[in-house]
């Protein structure tokens, strides 16, 4: 679930675009199938963001998805409160975490741990991870048309 | 493109640069006993290591720290990890948990909790992990990251704290003395 503005304590100013809760079914969808919204945030300080972002564009490229990525700066504990930030990096397809943390999750500014398919401990997604995530993105079914192709405008 | 940003501006931290003497400390450890650095003097190398709990950088590495000191421990080679970071904005890092990461993954090493952050501030740490080597004379020979590969230790090129280790022993000058350290920023209070 995305916040909405409203969402913040007043006076927070942001870099983030945020989306508008109701939108037209035609907005959202391509003849082909859905609108795919990937949204990378990251934390400056945490020095992974820039491989992080490479890699989710690399699988991109190779799964050959044309999605728009919305980078987003999270420079404050605030803005990691409100937007439920739990380190740095974070992918979001279609609204969703490639990699769902647990409920208890601290949310701030910080580094994120992910455990790779392996068991080790990384600061990065796998290339799996994201592709993975992408990949079940671009199949869901629009309600009324066929299988969609993940692709955007 | 991580070697790069290793190497460079390697110089634009820390306190401490090579040939300097190692600034003493005295910590409580997770083993229930407080650790000086003089309680090592004897040693032939000793690598002070900033780290912590929930950085991932420090868990990615954490394993290869471990082999390198049961690697060294008999050629009289110390390492001590420290943790500076501020528990009550990261409760991961309290000395509670220290002392469950310490057990769970078998430290072969004292993890010392920096509480007041004194000794970090003193060192000019900035990172986790961040390490600095000193040789039997308590000189730097080395500061900086443990090797350059944090995400596949299958991938590592250059094994910067085991090669200061092996320079230490062997009274030798390291190859490389300084790279930039790589991790997490330490939480300050």
């Amino acid at each position: 679930m995305i916040p909405e503005k409203g969402d913040f304590e007043g006076g927070l100013s942001t870099r983030i675009m945020l989306y508008e809760r109701r939108r037209s079914e035609s907005e959202l969808r391509e003849p082909e199938g859905l609108l795919m919204r990937v949204r990378f945030l990251f934390y400056e300080d945490c020095p992974s963001h820039e491989p992080a972002l490479e890699r989710l564009r690399g699988v991109l490229a190779e799964e050959g998805i044309d999605a728009d990525v919305e980078v987003v700066e999270i420079e404050s504990e605030e803005l990691a409160r409100g937007l439920r930030f739990v380190g740095s990096p974070t992918i979001l397809v279609n609204g969703r975490d490639i990699d769902p943390p647990p409920p208890e999750s601290y949310y701030g500014l910080t580094c994120r741990a992910y455990r790779l398919e392996d068991g080790r401990i990384s600061p990065l997604p796998s290339r799996g991870m994201i592709r993975r995530a992408v990949d079940a993105a671009a199949k869901v079914e629009p309600v009324d048309g066929p299988a969609g192709s993940g692709r955007s405008v | 493109m991580l070697e790069a940003a290793m190497k460079e501006g390697a110089e634009e931290v820390a306190n401490l640069r090579p040939g300097d003497e190692a600034i003493a400390f005295e910590l409580p450890g997770v083993d229930d006993r407080r650790h000086a650095l003089t309680d090592y003097a004897d040693k032939e190398a000793v690598a002070v290591i900033f780290t912590c709990n929930h950085c991932p950088y420090a868990r990615a590495w954490e394993d290869r720290i471990i082999r390198i000191q049961a690697d060294y421990a008999d050629r009289c080679v110390q390492l001590i990890a420290i943790s500076a970071n501020d528990p009550q904005r990261y409760p991961a890092d309290s000395f509670p948990r220290m002392r469950e990461r310490a057990q769970e993954k078998g430290f072969n090493f004292p993890y010392l909790f920096d509480e007041s952050q004194e000794v970090a501030r003193a060192y000019g740490a900035e990172r986790t992990p961040e390490v600095f080597v000193f040789g039997k004379d308590h000189l730097l020979l080395y500061h900086g990251t443990v090797d350059d590969d944090y995400e596949d230790p299958r991938a590592v090129k250059n094994h910067y704290l085991r090669d200061a280790l092996v320079a230490a022993l062997t009274d030798e000058e390291p190859t490389v003395a300084e790279t930039r350290p790589v991790g997490c920023t330490i939480k300050w209070r």
